[in-house]
This record gives C-alpha cells, sequence and structure tokens, in this order.
C-alpha cells in the first residue's frame, strides 16, 4: 500500500474518532474523571453506603452528566438542560456528601480554581444551589486534582505547586496541621487538625520535586494510576471519604406484608 | 525547536489535517520534551537514528492514548454495571461528557458508546500500519535504498 493511502486512512479514522471523542487530546480527560469517579462510587457502594447519581434538584438521573470544563454550580431553578450537569450523593451515618466532577470554587483571594473531583458537605452544595448556584464558596472537603498526560513522561512540576496554592488560597491556614499549648503544670498538649485532604492523582509520573512537595505537605499522590494499575491511592480516597461519612446507614427495613386476611368456610 | 525527521512528519501530517490534530500537537511536544531531556541540539537535521527515536516516541503518545481512553471505556462500562446491581432503586447507566460549555449549544460525547471504542480501535488499526512503514522507510533510508 502506498504511504499516500495510509496517510488517508489515518486522517479518516481520526476523522470518525473526532465526531464522537471531541475532547480527545485536549488534556480534558473527561474518561479518566468518570473512571475516578466511578471507582470510587463502587467501592463505597459496596461498603454499603448509599450512592446515587443525582441532578441539581436531588432527583436521581439515569445519565450522569460530567461538565466538559470547569464549570459553576447550576441553580435549584434553573432549567434542566442537557448540559446540566450532575453529581453523586452519598449518604452515611455521620454525614451526607456530594461528589462532584469540575466545579469551580472560590479561593480566599476571589480568585476561582477548579477541582477535577471534590467532595463537599451536602447541606453546603444544595445551599448553594438552593441560592441560585455560582461559583462554589462553601467548605471543601476532599479536593483531587486529575491528570491524564501525554505530553511529557514526567508530570510538570507546575501542577503540584498549583494543586498547593489552590489548597492555601482556599484555606490560608491548610499549611497548620495541628496546635500546641501548655497548661498551667507547664505540660504541653498538643492536638491535629482535620483538615482539607487533597490528592493529585496523574497516568505519568511525578518528578522527585513533585513526589516530595506532596509529600511535604500530606498530599495524597497517585503515579501512572489507570485500570487495574496503581489503584491504591483510590482505596485511600476511599477511606477518607468514609471516614467523613461514617459507618454505613443501615439497611432500610424490609417492606412488611400486610396480615393475611383469614376466610371462614362458611 | 527540535526538528522533526521528514519520515515523522509525513507520518504526523494526516493527524494534523483531521480535527484531531491536538494528537500531533501532543507527539511534538513528547519529542520536544525527550530532545531537552538529552540535550539535543536544535539544529535542523535529524539523523536517521533520531528519526527512529521520534517514531518511538510518536508511537508511545498515540497508542498509549488510544489504548488508555480503550481501557477507560471497559472499566467504566464494568463499574456501572457493578453499580446497577442495586436493592433500592435505578443507579445512572450511561455516561455523557458534556463538551461544549457555556458557548453555544451543547455538544454530548457518550462516554461509553460502542461507536466511541470502533472509532478508537479504528484509528489505531490505522496508526500501527503508518508506524510499520514509517520504520521500513527509515529503514530503507538506512541502507541507501
Amino acid at each position: 500500500m502506498a504511504f499516500s493511502d495510509i496517510q488517508t486512512k489515518i486522517k479518516d479514522a481520526a476523522s470518525k474518532l473526532s465526531l464522537v471523542a471531541k475532547g480527545l487530546g485536549k488534556q480534558d480527560g473527561k474518561a479518566y474523571e468518570a473512571w475516578v469517579l466511578l471507582e470510587l462510587a463502587a467501592r463505597l457502594h459496596a461498603m454499603k453506603y448509599d450512592v446515587r447519581g443525582c441532578n441539581p434538584t436531588g432527583a436521581t438521573v439515569t445519565d450522569f452528566r460530567l461538565r466538559g470544563g470547569p464549570g459553576h454550580m447550576p441553580g435549584v431553578h434553573d432549567k434542566l438542560t442537557t448540559d446540566t450537569p450532575s453529581h453523586l450523593a452519598l449518604s452515611g451515618s455521620y454525614a451526607d456528601l456530594e461528589l462532584h466532577i469540575s466545579i469551580e470554587v472560590v479561593g480566599m483571594s476571589e480568585a476561582t480554581h477548579e477541582l477535577d473531583v471534590s467532595v463537599l458537605p451536602a447541606r453546603e452544595g444544595y445551599s448553594c444551589r438552593l441560592n441560585g448556584g455560582g461559583p462554589y464558596r462553601g467548605h471543601v472537603l476532599l479536593g483531587v486534582e486529575l491528570k491524564a498526560y501525554d505530553e511529557e513522561k514526567t508530570l510538570p512540576m507546575g501542577l503540584p505547586r498549583a494543586l498547593l496554592g489552590t489548597a492555601v488560597d482556599l484555606d490560608p491556614t491548610w499549611a497548620i496541621t495541628g496546635f500546641a499549648y501548655s497548661i498551667s503544670s507547664g505540660e504541653v498538649k498538643t492536638f491535629s487538625r482535620k483538615r482539607t485532604r487533597y490528592a493529585l492523582l496523574t497516568t505519568t509520573t511525578l518528578s522527585e520535586s513533585g513526589q516530595s512537595l506532596l509529600a511535604n505537605h500530606g498530599i495524597m499522590a497517585g503515579e501512572e494510576l489507570e485500570p487495574g494499575k496503581n489503584e491504591d491511592v483510590i482505596d485511600k480516597l476511599v477511606t477518607e471519604i468514609s471516614e467523613l461519612l461514617g459507618p454505613p446507614p443501615p439497611p432500610a427495613p424490609a417492606p412488611t406484608s400486610p396480615p393475611r386476611r383469614r376466610t371462614l368456610a362458611l | 525547536m527540535v526538528a522533526i525527521h521528514p519520515i515523522v512528519a509525513e507520518l504526523l501530517d494526516p493527524l494534523l489535517q483531521s480535527p484531531l490534530s491536538e494528537l500531533a500537537r501532543l507527539v511534538i511536544s513528547r519529542i520536544e520534551s525527550e530532545a531537552e531531556e538529552h540535550g539535543a541540539d536544535d539544529g535542523p537535521r535529524v539523523t536517521r537514528q533520531e528519526g527512529f527515536e521520534q517514531v518511538e516516541q510518536a508511537d508511545d503518545v498515540i497508542v498509549g492514548l488510544l489504548r488508555r481512553e480503550l481501557n477507560l471505556i471497559s472499566a467504566n462500562q464494568r463499574l456501572i454495571g457493578e453499580l446497577r446491581v442495586r436493592d433500592d432503586g435505578p443507579m445512572f447507566t450511561s455516561l455523557v461528557a458534556v463538551t461544549a460549555n457555556g458557548d453555544g449549544p451543547p455538544v454530548l460525547e457518550y462516554l461509553l458508546s460502542p461507536a466511541r471504542a470502533e472509532a478508537l480501535i479504528g484509528l489505531l488499526q490505522a496508526w500501527k500500519e503508518g508506524v510499520l512503514d514509517a520504520r521500513l522507510r527509515l529503514e530503507r533510508e538506512r541502507d541507501g535504498l
């Protein structure tokens, strides 16, 4: 076959693919984001947590819609359209949470930041939507940056730095991991604070500096993470979320059948 | 900016001419970053050996990306199946990415559709033929044929 024929085949195949995978190669990694979301959902579901895909009003959806890019929280009263994003509702014995994809959150500087995956208290998420939506200003419990990355073999250092910057802008005290104080006897007591957890997960590797930066600040790192490969970091995220949720809710009581009416033989 | 071997440029050309030109850009970025890492000079000449290396780098990027997308489709289908097993009502059955956000009508991308998997396999096969041919032509160039 002449090389020009092969070139035509490649061009035709790429054109055909572009019709069904428009974002491919543009670093949007929607399928990758979807996979991380589904891994979290399936593992929590297997642990007997209540996991549902919802639209902004809280109604269950059958087509789960992912934002194509960073976006605002939709309002409860906004008209539902084909591009209204979905989120996951998670319920445990201690808390109800929401898991969102590609939501914009506002930092102390008033700058907006995108979190590829974020876990929020359900009450604050709903409150944002009830007030018309927009960039989320509430509390973020868990933030995950995802990078399906092909340009280089190592993720650029700018990405771990950017995640650290986001963490500090969302909570300027974030770097403080605990407190120490002395009581009248002179004894020093310490306690650690529960702070927002972050993770950077990528299909590629991190440089030594990147690993060191993340580890030093307690940010979880997942390198060369793909289906069936290095998934232990997903387990760590599930553990974090389940600690926030508390034990799974007790199963709903089985419906009782009405007492059978006794018939008397006449 | 590192020079691309003419045979590699011809291999990338159909991607550049297609709506998925971004894939060719990823390859060029990878070739540049690897050349930088290995301290290659920015001269206009590219040796045959560098041509071979560039073909392998291009193949790594394109095959890696397409195979990953195919793996993600099957992993996502499996996970949706696991989530469907519920006693208390339905879970979602499809995944849709809304690729145009805000500007103009939304463009929906069905992440689990068989058409998406078929099209990924189609490009993977066409690309493999291109890589094979590029390697052969580089071989011939070396042998002075």
